[in-house]
């Protein structure tokens, strides 16, 4: 499960990040690390860019990267929209390399 | 601000300020420096470089601010700057400018400055807010933890300055290099970096340039720029396998990238400092940012009301810009009849009246225009709107190789491309940056405005605003398309991330807003001073020379055909004819008329004849003056021009005009090269290799995209 497929509202911890090195380090650096709690406070339109709260601070991202970012719990509160698998999106998602 | 000093007597100290960005280190700076600073860029970049200085107590402190970033790696120019700068500077000190309210992220900042073998001093800037937010920092704790002085400031009310200052000197007095602390990242890591610091320090005069520990993290995270160091080095290959080794063996054993298993123990380690310094007391349950952001981020609505403050800023714009600008008009074309008053008839008072005058004054007018659409602009980027509309575009603008942040410059494009291709340095990715450089000036400026309404009032005046607005339209569509097709082809790549802070909504300051104003209109008068005068001297040569005196027969004929269209004119119009007369057999006999007939047939297949392509090329010094050389050429003379229905009559009259050429114009003089200024600006931030594709991109779109208009028009029998 990546953070670009659970709802509005939903908790999460962060488990590992899957994208190219350059955009898996910039979140990294940005906190997005093994761990970190986050939430996601909303959507933008037609697949826009999600805004996350991290800790104290909100960061927006684009759902092809957010979709990089894979979670390990999920603490329910929005409107859920789980099972969005969106494996394989763009093609540069390969683990790693 | 400034004390006397015996300067030197403690040993004047060099203080890099530095952090992320959002953290208020413009506030900090300010309030260190007061107004005693100056603006320069960092050799070879377009990132600004700010420089001040402050004495206390017979010590002096020179400060450079340094650009926002949020981590040493090198992605961005603006890591880059800032690294280079302080491994080649190696300043005394850096203050890193933390907000109190988001501590993690930026002490992850701090703790790679802390590597760098630098003093670091924090100071915990915004400690206000934080504290109104239940958010309770023991900083002498948090200091102790890291081995990093933490001191609360509050930039805006510059509190908080002199403990910085007291810290700065407590350090420097007692700087000694060798208690300091440093990140653990965990014993098997710490034991690879162990032995490529020892490996590293065999090179003695190399580590006195790179810090051994840095070098050895930076290795290990697999930074490019740190393995391009090496080459300096006396066992640089050796160093460089081990350190591959090395991030290899980390890779399989944690299963993760070496780089990232790197940032999560930075944060781990500042987990366990956040927790022993840091008590939140209370959470408030009331945000104004996030009730506002339900309204402007809402998924629906978040785009309508980007499109509702734009087109607000453009109302205000020009309704408050209208006064202003007629009164540089008429100062102006006072300064006009005053010079010609005073100067004898000749080619000196036409180059001062018609050249520099009339040229620098037509492009000065717009400064009040300017000045109001950068007030309101930078009002919106003070309070964070920006980034909410960065949020609302980036997926249209990223279908089409943009990305979100490139909407401030794009927007900026529609009034002035001059400082709407400055505006893009916000954008950190190289190729980003580019694309909407390139793609700015599709964006129809003020300047082509007059052009479009003429003709779009003379051809189609049942449906002249919509024609107007089409241009507009057009416009923004090749602008996408062309940033497209620039992403397919010659700036392929992957694309950048967006990955943004969203800084809460704050009060903007008079002095923050008003010095963003300042900076932008500064950039554009320098522009107007130097560049438009040049080419203004440069067209006004052009269509001057080689002079020419009609002749007795031309002007009879000329008389003889006014008085059989008009009989009876009194001798007042006839004599005003001739000078119009006279006027356009000049331009046509100048340079620029001979040269327009040499390039008639290039522009043969868009249905322009030489006049047009006359007006074309004035239009280089400012895209305004297509209109007054029509004028001209249409010897309706360039007072009435505009106003009069004369030049729209007159074009309606010449037989080569119809609709369809009238349309190829307008979108002609949109699409092709903008004016000298905006190809100076282009030049200045990318070069001349870009300024000539951007040219030849511009040009070759323009015309393919007007001939194959007008042969399609004229096949459908429209011309």
């Amino acid at each position: 499960m990546t953070i670009a497929s659970i709802g509005e509202g939903d908790e999460f911890i962060v488990d590992s990040i899957r994208l190219c090195r350059e955009t898996g380090k910039r979140l990294a650096d940005m906190g997005f690390t093994k761990g970190a709690r986050g939430r996601i406070v909303r959507r933008g339109f037609l697949g826009g860019p999600l805004q996350v709260r991290l800790g104290d601070c909100d960061i927006m991202i684009r759902a092809s990267e957010a979709d990089g970012v894979t979670i390990e719990q999920v603490i329910g509160a929005g409107r859920g929209r789980g099972g969005r698998g969106r494996a394989g999106h763009r093609g540069w998602l390969a683990n790693g390399r | 601000m400034r004390d006397d000093t015996s300067a030197g007597a403690k040993g004047d100290l060099r203080i890099a300020l530095a952090g992320n960005p959002n953290a208020g280190k413009t506030t900090i700076f300010n309030a260190l420096t007061g107004a005693h600073h100056k603006v320069g860029n960092y050799p070879g970049v377009t990132v600004e470089k700010r420089e001040g200085s402050r004495s206390r107590n017979g010590r002096r402190y020179d400060i450079t601010d340094l650009p926002g970033i949020y981590s040493l790696t090198a992605y961005s120019i603006d890591e880059v700057v800032t690294r280079d700068f302080l491994l080649d500077h190696r300043p005394d000190i850096i203050v890193d400018v933390m907000d109190s309210t988001n501590l993690s992220r930026h002490l992850y900042l701090c703790l790679q400055f802390q590597e760098l073998g630098i003093p670091v001093i924090g100071a915990l800037n915004m400690s206000d807010e934080a504290a109104a937010k239940g958010i309770r920092i023991d900083e002498k704790a948090l200091g102790e933890v890291l081995g990093i002085p933490m001191i609360k400031t509050v930039g805006p009310k510059g509190s908080g300055m002199d403990d910085l200052l007291d810290a700065i000197d407590r350090t420097a007095d007692t700087m000694n290099g060798k208690t300091r602390k440093e990140v653990h990242y965990g014993a098997e890591i710490e034991e690879k970096l162990a032995a490529l610091e020892a490996a590293v320090s065999a090179d003695a005069a190399f580590i006195a340039k790179f810090p051994a520990r840095w070098l050895a993290v930076k290795l290990l995270e697999k930074d490019e720029h740190a393995f391009e160091k090496l080459a300096g080095h006396v066992d640089g290959a050796m160093i460089a396998a081990r350190a591959k080794e090395a991030s290899a063996w980390i890779d399989g054993h944690f299963g993760k990238d070496a780089e990232i298993v790197m940032s999560e123990q930075r944060y781990g380690y500042i987990r366990g400092a956040v927790k022993e310094a840091i008590t939140i007391e209370k959470k408030p349950d009331f945000s104004l940012t996030e009730a506002i952001d339900k309204v402007v981020m809402n998924r629906f609505l978040a785009l309508p009301i980007f499109v509702g403050v734009l087109w607000s800023v453009f109302q205000i714009t020009f309704a408050l810009g209208e006064y202003p600008m007629a009164w540089f008009e008429s100062l102006f074309a006072w300064l006009g009849e005053a010079a010609t008053t005073i100067m004898p008839d000749g080619f000196l008072r036409s180059l001062v009246v018609d050249g520099i005058i009339g040229g620098v004054g037509g492009v000065f007018s717009f400064v009040p225009l300017i000045v109001i659409l950068f007030f309101l602009l930078s009002l919106l980027e003070d309070i964070g709107y920006m980034s909410r509309a960065a949020f609302a575009t980036d997926k249209i603008l990223h279908t089409f190789g943009l990305h979100g942040q490139s909407v401030f410059p794009m927007m900026l494009g529609f009034g002035c491309s001059v400082p709407a291709i400055m505006a893009a340095r916000t954008l950190k990715s190289p190729r980003d940056r580019i694309v909407t450089i390139l793609v700015i000036p599709f964006m129809s400026c003020g300047a082509k405005l007059p052009v479009h309404v003429l003709l779009a009032a003379a051809f189609f005046p049942n449906n002249a605003g919509n024609m107007v607005m089409l241009i507009y339209a057009i416009g923004v569509l090749l602008a996408l398309g062309s940033a497209w097709l620039l992403k397919k082809t010659v700036l392929r790549g992957e694309a950048t991330p967006f990955v943004m802070e969203l800084p809460p909504y704050r009060a903007p300051t008079v002095r923050g807003v008003l010095w963003h104003v300042w900076e932008k209109t500064w950039h554009y008068i320098q522009k107007a001073g130097t560049i438009i005068l040049a080419s203004s001297v440069l067209i006004w040569a052009v269509t001057t020379f080689p002079s020419y005196e009609p002749t007795d027969s031309e002007l009879a004929s000329a008389e003889a055909t006014f008085l059989a269209g008009s009989p009876g004119a009194t001798d007042d119009e006839v004599a005003a004819r001739l000078e119009t007369v006279t006027a356009e057999l000049a331009l046509a006999n100048s340079a620029a008329g001979t040269f327009g007939r040499f390039i008639e047939p290039v522009f043969r297949p868009l249905g322009f004849d030489w006049k047009l392509g006359v007006a074309t090329v004035t239009g280089f010094a400012a895209k305004e003056v297509v209109v007054s050389t029509l004028g001209v050429l249409y010897s309706v003379g360039t007072e009435e021009s505009e106003e009069s229905e004369g030049l729209r009559e007159a074009l309606r009259n010449d037989p080569n005009w119809t609709p369809l050429l009238a349309f190829v114009m307008m979108l002609f003089t949109l699409v092709i090269p903008p004016c000298f200024a905006a190809l100076a600006a282009i030049k200045a931030e990318l070069g001349w290799k870009w300024l000539g594709f951007a040219f030849a991109f511009m040009l070759g779109l323009g015309w393919a995209l007007g001939a194959a208009i007008y042969q399609i028009g004229s096949l459908a029998g429209l011309a």
